[in-house]
Formats: C-alpha cells, sequence, structure tokens
C-alpha cells in the first residue's frame, strides 16, 4: 500500500466549447494499488483517464511517471510511459485472430518487413501463461469471433502487458456487461496485477467493486477533485455523500403496499424457447413492482423480449387482464399497452440523432394526429411536453436532440414515450445500468410512481440492492426457469442470491 | 459579431442554407461568365433540364432517410423509357403504354424493398444487382441503339405539353412531386415512419413500427419515380434510349448529399435535396453556356459534395 508512486497527475485543467470537464484536479497512483475513480456522469473521470492515456491534450497541469514528468500527447507517448488503458468498449477487429487482436497495430516483422507469424503467436502464448488463468486457456489462432467480453478484455490486457515497462493499467467500467462469473474472474486477474507491483485505476459505477478490490478512492464531482480515501475507512454512504454533495436515499422510503388483492396485469403460462427458457409461469399485478433478478444468461430478458412479440417462443400463453392474446410483432404488444424498456439504450431505446418531442411521440403516432389524420406540430409539442414535465427531464426544450442528454435523462425519455403512449404494464430491462446515483433515484421514484399510479411495473435488474430495494414481489430465475417467486418481506440478499446461483 | 456567431450556429442546424448559400454563388458566378446564362428562358432550360431527374432525387431522398440507398435508378429510368417507346411502337395505346413502364418501375422497387428489408440483403449490392439485371435486358431488348416513334401528340403529352402556355410539363411534375413528398414527411405516420427507422431501426421496432413496410414503401418510391422519369423523358425526346440514366445514382444522392442529409438516415431535408439537384444541373448547364467543357461539371460536383459532408461532420461532433 505504501508502494512509490507510479503516476502523479497534478493540477490537470481540460474545457469543452461550454464545458469545463477538468478543473485543477490532482490524482497520484501508488505501486501496487487498486486505485478506484468514482463520480458521478460527467464529473470528469473519463476525461480524466483520456488524459492521462493521450487521448485528449490538457489544457494545463503535469503528469510525471515514477517521479519523471512526462510529455503525452497521444496514445503511444502514454504506452512508452507504461501508461495503458482497457476501455469500456473494446475495439477488436473480429474477424481476425486472437494473437492477431493483441498485436494489432504492432505486428513483429521479419527483417524483410513481413510479418512474423511464428513470432507473433510464440509471443502471444508467453503473454498467455504470464498471465494465466482464463487468458491461458484461450486458442491463440482462434479467430476472435464471438468471444464474450470477458475474453476481449484479457485480450486488451494482454495488449497491455506487450510492454514490459507497464507500470500503470486503467480500467473503464470494466464489469458493465460481464457476467457475474467472469466478473469474478476478473477481480482475481486484478488482484494478480496489483502484486505485480502495477498501479491500477478502476473506474466503476458500481460502489460494491469498490469494496471488493479497491484500496483507496478519488471522488470528482462536476470537474473538480473532492477527496482521497482509503477504502477501509469508509462506507458506501461516505462515498455517495462526496458523489453527490448531499445524502441521498437512493430508494426512497418504501412503498406501502396495499393488503387488497391486486388485479392480474399479465398472466404467462407455460412459456417455453429451446434452449433460452423453459416453462416459465407467473403473474404480475397492477399496481405493484415486479423483479426479476438473476444472473446474466439466466433468460429473463428473452422471456421479456417473448412477451413484447419481439422473439418467437416454442409455446406458451399470454393473458392481458384476464384475456388470452396473441401478440406477434411490438405494435401489437404497445396497443395491449405493454411498454419495453430496453436494457441497450442508445441502440434499441432512442433516436440520438432525433429531437426529443419525434422521440416520445413515437409510440404512439395516433395520438398527435389532428381530425385530418396528420400530425399536428402543436399537439407534438404538447403531448412532449406533457411527458417531459411528468418526468423532470432536463432539456432546452422539445426540440433538443436527444443524443446531447445525460445517461438518466435519455432513459427518462424512454420511460415517458410509454408512460405518454398509455401503457399500463412497463417491463424496464436494467434500466439504471450505467446511469450515474443521482439519477438512479430518480428512476426509481418514477417506477414507484407509476405503481402507486395503478401501473404494473416489472423490472429485470442484475442488481440485488436494487431489487431489494424497490420491489414488491421477487422472481428468480435461474439457466431459464423460475426459481422463486416471494413477496419482498424480510427478504435477504443472500436469500436470492441462494436461488440464483446453482448449488 | 454575437448576430453572426448566431447566425452561424443557426446555419449549421439547417443545412438548407448551406445548399442555398452554393447556389446563390453558383448564380452568380455563371451570370457573370455568360451573358445567356441568367435569362428567363435559359434557367427555365435548365429546370426542365433537372426536372426529369428531380422525380429520382425525391425517390432517392426518401431512401436514403430511411438509411438505405438504391444504385438502380438509373438503369430503372431507362427501362421505364424504353418500355413506355416500344409498347408504344407495338401500338399499344399510350396510358397502358405507361402504366406497365411505371408498373414495371413499382415493381422493380417491391423487390428491392423485400430484400433489402425482410432477407436483410445489403441495398448496395442488391440495388446494383438490379442494374446489372436491367442493363442486360436492355441491350437485348434494344440491341443498345434508341428506339424512335412515329409523332404521336398522346405519346408527347406528358413530356412536353405547356401548361399556361410556357410552364413545360415536366417542370410542373417536379413541383408537384416535391410538394407532394414534403407533405408525406412532414404530416403522414408514414412519413415520420421513415424518419424514425432511418434514425435508428430497432428502436422503431420496438416502437411498434412496422419497419419492413417502411423500407419497402421508400424503395417503391425511387423505383416508380425512377420509372417516371424515363418515361417522361421519352416522351420529352421522343425516344427510348437504352443509355439513359448513367449517372442517375450518384447525381441524385449527390443532390441528397449536397441538400445536408445524413448518409446514415434518419436527417434530411426534402428541399434541400431540390435544392441539391438544382445545384447538380447549374453547374452542368453553366459551364456549357460558359463555353466551358461539361466534363468539368464532374470536379465541380465531386468538391462540392465533399465540402457539403465535412460541413455535416462537424455538425454531428460534440
Amino acid at each position: 500500500m505504501d508502494g512509490e508512486v507510479v503516476l502523479k497527475a497534478e493540477h490537470i485543467s481540460k474545457s469543452f466549447p461550454g464545458v469545463k470537464a477538468l478543473d485543477n484536479v490532482s490524482i497520484e497512483i501508488r505501486a501496487g494499488e487498486v486505485h478506484a475513480l468514482c463520480g458521478e456522469n460527467g464529473a470528469g473521470k473519463s476525461t480524466l483517464l483520456k488524459v492521462i492515456t493521450g487521448i485528449y491534450s490538457m489544457d494545463s497541469g503535469e503528469v510525471s511517471v515514477c517521479g519523471c514528468r512526462a510529455e503525452i500527447r497521444n496514445i503511444n507517448d502514454a504506452r512508452g510511459c507504461g501508461i495503458h488503458v482497457v476501455p469500456q468498449e473494446m475495439a477488436m477487429a473480429k474477424h481476425l485472430t486472437v494473437a492477431e487482436n493483441i498485436f494489432l497495430g504492432r505486428y513483429p516483422l521479419t527483417r524483410l518487413g513481413i510479418v512474423d507469424w511464428k513470432k507473433m503467436f510464440a509471443h502471444a502464448k508467453e503473454l498467455q501463461m504470464k498471465l494465466g488463468g482464463g487468458a491461458a486457456a484461450m486458442n491463440v489462432r482462434e479467430t476472435i469471433g464471438h468471444l464474450s467480453m470477458g475474453h476481449k478484455q484479457l485480450i486488451e490486457i494482454m495488449r497491455a502487458m506487450i510492454d514490459d515497462n507497464l507500470r500503470v493499467i486503467a480500467f473503464d467500467e470494466p464489469t458493465s456487461s460481464l457476467s457475474a462469473e467472469e466478473t469474478e474472474r476478473l477481480f482475481e486477474l486484478i488482484e494478480d496485477l496489483r502484486s505485480r507491483n502495477l498501479g491500477i485505476i478502476y473506474v466503476s459505477h458500481r460502489l460494491s467493486e469498490i469494496f471488493r478490490i479497491c484500496d483507496r478512492v478519488t471522488v470528482l464531482k462536476d470537474g473538480k477533485y473532492v477527496d482521497t480515501r482509503n477504502v477501509k475507512d469508509i462506507t458506501n454512504d461516505d462515498i455517495v455523500k462526496l458523489m453527490v454533495g448531499r445524502d441521498l436515499d437512493l430508494f426512497g422510503k418504501k412503498r406501502v403496499k396495499q393488503m387488497m388483492v391486486l388485479d392480474s396485469a399479465l398472466r404467462v403460462e407455460n412459456f417455453s424457447r429451446a434452449g433460452r427458457y423453459k416453462n416459465v409461469n407467473f403473474d404480475a399485478n397492477f399496481g405493484e413492482i415486479l423483479g426479476f433478478y438473476g444472473l446474466v444468461g439466466a433468460g429473463r430478458t428473452e422471456v421479456m423480449r417473448g412477451i413484447f412479440g419481439l422473439d418467437t417462443r416454442d409455446s406458451g400463453d399470454v393473458y392481458i387482464k384476464g384475456k388470452k392474446v396473441d401478440i406477434r410483432t411490438p405494435s401489437k404488444a404497445a396497443r395491449y399497452g405493454i411498454g419495453f424498456v430496453t436494457e441497450d439504450r442508445r441502440g434499441e431505446g432512442l433516436m440520438l440523432r432525433a429531437s426529443l418531442k419525434m422521440n416520445i411521440s413515437m409510440p404512439n403516432l395516433n395520438a398527435i394526429l389532428n381530425r385530418g389524420k396528420l400530425i399536428s406540430d402543436s399537439k407534438e409539442i404538447k403531448y412532449a411536453k406533457e411527458g417531459m414535465s411528468r418526468f423532470n427531464i432536463k432539456a432546452q426544450n422539445e426540440r433538443t436532440i436527444a443524443g446531447t442528454l445525460s445517461g438518466g435523462n435519455q432513459q427518462k425519455i424512454i420511460i415517458a414515450k410509454w408512460v405518454q403512449a398509455n401503457c399500463d404494464i412497463i417491463i424496464f430491462d436494467e434500466p439504471t445500468r450505467g446511469i450515474d446515483v443521482g439519477a438512479k433515484a430518480e428512476v426509481y421514484a418514477v417506477m414507484k410512481e407509476l405503481a402507486d399510479a395503478g401501473k404494473c411495473v416489472i423490472m429485470v435488474s442484475s442488481e440485488l440492492p436494487e431489487t431489494l430495494g424497490i420491489c414488491d414481489r421477487i422472481i428468480v430465475m435461474r439457466e431459464g426457469e423460475i426459481i422463486a417467486d416471494m413477496v419482498n418481506q424480510q427478504l435477504t440478499e443472500e436469500d436470492i442470491v441462494r436461488y440464483a446461483v446453482a448449488n | 459579431m454575437n448576430t453572426a456567431k448566431r447566425l452561424y450556429i443557426k446555419s449549421k442546424d439547417t443545412p438548407g442554407i448551406f445548399t442555398i448559400f452554393i447556389l446563390i454563388v453558383l448564380l452568380v458566378i455563371f451570370s457573370n461568365t455568360s451573358k445567356y446564362f441568367f435569362t428567363a428562358n435559359s434557367l427555365l432550360a435548365i429546370l426542365l433540364s433537372a426536372s426529369t431527374v428531380s422525380y429520382i432525387a425525391a425517390g432517392q431522398f426518401m431512401v436514403l432517410l430511411g438509411g438505405q440507398f438504391d444504385m438502380s435508378v438509373g438503369n430503372v429510368a431507362a427501362m421505364g423509357g424504353v418500355v413506355y417507346t416500344m409498347l408504344a411502337v407495338k401500338g399499344f395505346p399510350v396510358p397502358i403504354a405507361m402504366a406497365i413502364a411505371l408498373g414495371f418501375g413499382l415493381l422493380s422497387g417491391f423487390i428491392a424493398g423485400i430484400c433489402v428489408s425482410r432477407f436483410n440483403t445489403n441495398a448496395f449490392i442488391t440495388t446494383f444487382a438490379q442494374l446489372q439485371i436491367y442493363r442486360g435486358i436492355l441491350f437485348v431488348l434494344t440491341g443498345g441503339s434508341t428506339i424512335s416513334v412515329d409523332p404521336n401528340p398522346a405519346f408527347r403529352f406528358i413530356g412536353t405539353y405547356k401548361l399556361f402556355g410556357f410552364l413545360q410539363m415536366p417542370v410542373v411534375l417536379m413541383i408537384v412531386i416535391f410538394v407532394s413528398f414534403w407533405f408525406i414527411l412532414k404530416f403522414t405516420k408514414l412519413g415520420r415512419a421513415i424518419y424514425c427507422v432511418g434514425n435508428n431501426a430497432e428502436a422503431a421496432k420496438i416502437s411498434g413500427i412496422n419497419v419492413p413496410r417502411t423500407i419497402t414503401f421508400a424503395f417503391l418510391m425511387t423505383g416508380f419515380f425512377a420509372a417516371l422519369s424515363g418515361v417522361v423523358f421519352a416522351s420529352r425526346v421522343n425516344s427510348g434510349q437504352p443509355n439513359l440514366g448513367a449517372t442517375y445514382a450518384l447525381d441524385t444522392i449527390a443532390a441528397s448529399v449536397i441538400g445536408g442529409t445524413s448518409m446514415a438516415g434518419g436527417k434530411g431535408n426534402i428541399w434541400g435535396a431540390f435544392i441539391g439537384i438544382l445545384v447538380v444541373y447549374v453547374i452542368q448547364n453553366g459551364l456549357i453556356m460558359s463555353g466551358l467543357d461539361s466534363y468539368y461539371h464532374y470536379i465541380i460536383t465531386g468538391l462540392i459534395m465533399f465540402f457539403a459532408v465535412l460541413a455535416q461532420t462537424e455538425k454531428t461532433k460534440k
């Protein structure tokens, strides 16, 4: 813990037009520590990482590596200084082999200037052995095609280890698309890297991970440095307080659940799809929040896609308000009042280059038609404004381009579009993934408000605290089957994990 | 200074302004290089020369807006013209000849639309394959030579009739088509669906928009209006030309790009495409009237496209 300082960044400032992204931020990383970088979206974590690794140039400030001042103007400079970043979105050439991806851009050459394949595969093998574990099990001659995110991360780490002088390795949200098992393996690997006396920067939204593997934590807020603490001296709430600068009750008050019998909104019977899910039966009621917990790959999203008519299924029936319905397309699902807030906000939820009003009116264009069946601009504006004020969407006006808003606001646009479309059964798939703590609290509040207003809210989540924090009832899935269906009273994390993980 | 800055920012949000600016610059330049250029007659002549292609530009714009493109338009136009002419020569009544020619365009668009939207084929390859097939059919049908018709007022009506004695039919059609397209895109659910699908097809699908139907509709439009373009052209010059339209695909894509349409789909303005096609033809005609080789127009159109694209990327960057 008291290793030498390998990386020191002092008084870093960086402005973009109209925004001061970093304002006089300093941070130091020691050899053999895992140093967490925390902050809300827009706090400047990624910008700091990009400045340190040469992707952005800083306006002022100084970076030194092992006590020597370092001029870092591009990625190669950073690599030369032994600083490497494992980005969140990994750039891989999917038709090339593992070895080629490791050495991408740095193929070893023979004297004739031709790629030295023998040397490359041999060197790749060496790196595998050095890293051990999952890395050693990979076949370097295989194309990476459909390798999992976890494997791609390993490739990225091997890339970093090509340089013998590697001193600092930075992980940007490394677990956001990993399964629980892969996450576990990543943690082991990080422990291993730490024991090699590397300095490790760890950026994550998931506070539990920070307590799990980090030694120190630096918190940023609005581009400014807040504090650096030893992890063992502080609590979860302390970090949250530092991040938002206020006490935040993430899940809010527990909903007072009406004890009367709730009306069935959605009933699913004998849902099966080979290889995905099997014999799934459940009821979701109006006025409740029903949570679906399980490990990644347990089949929760697939069931929801089946209900919504996005994928076909082998068998099974859906009943809405007690009536059997045949939903084969999303447009039919929407007509029956089902809304689907998908996990992939940018890929499946929003039109990033279109205005807010177009995004909000998209599922229900009929609502903005005038008597002549034509789109009415004034009706659309009114419709969008209602949605925006209802969910407190912070944007200049209804013509603002959706892609310019923060993750939390984007999520609220998607929610608004379904609620405005009069959906009374709303499915949320990982609704808080990748959004900051403040926005999370708002999304939870919205979900509770919807349930209070008598709507049926279904939430698929891989995060236990939120599942326990806001759901009235929790269904646990494992390997495509429902294992447990419980009222959320006096349930503990352990209870749920026990169901979710195979014995 | 502040006003200038605001105007600059505004112009970046409105791609049309860039295009209008280019058109005005071109008009000023050519008025100086040719004394015949800026006269009512020659401006009408330019409009006329741009008119038939402009129908395709409108269709192409719609396909681009939906995130696809159509390379086959030139040969569909040639097919339209040749079919129209050949049937007229064979003695078919003009309306029937026209209906069959236009029906061919719809069929062609339908095939492209179904392939691209239902079977997920690549639009470029699909329409390129169609282009090749039609080129072959055209040569088989005509042996590569122009087909002429005996003078026939009915055959020539749609290409040469003058409304109010001065406004040529092809120009009238151009105005009608662009106004209709503007109306469809701005006021109808179908038009909105094209914007949505082009922006994010997956999100549109989940929001209940019928993506395959929307894309097929866009291709139906390029097919139909390409065939119409060929028919009107054949009527205007009184012959069916198998070599018509070699540059149409590129000209119409150029028009949309110059007019600020995003090649990624979902963003663009029909009037931008309209001015864009005028720009392309003002360059061609202006050069000829100025006594310069019209081959230069490729270079100039290319340069303008280049800058139009540059102006766009700056806009999308944050």
